[in-house]
């Protein structure tokens, strides 16, 4: 299918699928049960939900088991990167800085709040047409009040159950 | 979805009315829309079959009641998402 611009659309822009941030990955690992039943939800509509590389590293590093979390992120199907991720990934968290400065906040400290990898979920989220899935929607608000375009949609089942070594890189 | 570096050739017949649907555009390289097509074919044959191994492992499948609330969350993502896409392609969103 041509696209408004010309170019042909991919599979991605007819076909919905949707990413995960570290945050729902920890939070899936003390809830299974909810992360199964959100996956099986997927299954039966036909919908896709992707985890992107640098996802698989960052909860690796911030689970308490490693064996947990493998379990959930083998089951999820990869998302590669692109150059062009990074690029967009890098300007979101510049926006998100300047904007935290211009609230008095230290934009530096936004921006490591963030974090890289949040910031590369947003970019792939925006590519693969917008949903992200998240336990804590707070650094997906602040990058698409940056300008990114998604749409944050929290899982209310995992909210609050974010493992505690995320709360290290909290303002 | 991930690209494989490893490819085998195949012969395969598509129906002519399939064929003459598609955008000019995918069919320019016919290769890479029925690897495209089938890559997500097998993402979601994965994802039903990984479904299907908890509901073994369970002993029965998850029931309507259990998947309705993250069905409905879906949904709503969805439409939450479709109106977000509209409204920033809309000319008084360009504007601002």
């Amino acid at each position: 299918m041509a696209g408004a611009r010309g170019r042909r659309r991919r599979l991605h822009d007819v076909t919905v699928v949707a990413t995960v941030d570290t945050g729902w990955v920890i939070a899936a690992e003390h809830n299974v049960t909810a992360a199964r039943r959100l996956i099986a939800a997927f299954a039966q509509l036909g919908r896709m939900l992707v985890v992107p590389p640098v996802v698989v590293v960052e909860a690796r590093q911030r689970s308490a088991s490693l064996g947990a979390v493998d379990d959930i992120l083998a089951q999820l199907e990869g998302e590669p990167h692109t150059p062009a991720d990074g690029r967009r990934a890098s300007d979101l968290l510049r926006e998100a800085g300047k904007q935290a400065g211009a609230l008095g906040i230290d934009a530096s400290t936004r921006i490591h709040t963030i974090g890289t990898a949040d910031a590369l979920v947003a970019a792939m989220a925006e590519r693969l047409g917008g949903i992200v899935y998240t336990a804590d929607p707070r650094h997906m608000e602040w990058l698409r009040d940056a300008g990114a375009q998604i749409t944050v949609q929290p899982v209310p089942d995992f909210t609050g159950t974010v493992h505690p070594r995320r709360s290290s890189r909290r303002e | 979805m991930a690209q494989s570096a490893h490819a085998i050739k195949k012969s395969v017949t598509i129906d002519a009315d399939v064929l003459s649907a598609l955008e000019p555009a995918r069919t320019e390289n016919l290769s890479a829309t029925v690897n495209e097509s089938l890559r997500l074919v097998a993402a979601l044959d994965k994802e039903r079959r990984l479904v299907e191994s908890w509901e073994a492992e369970q002993g029965q499948p998850f029931t309507d009641e259990e998947l309705r609330p993250y069905i409905e969350l879906i949904l709503s993502a969805e439409v939450g998402n479709a109106a977000r896409a509209r409204s920033s392609a809309s000319p008084s969103a360009r504007a601002s």
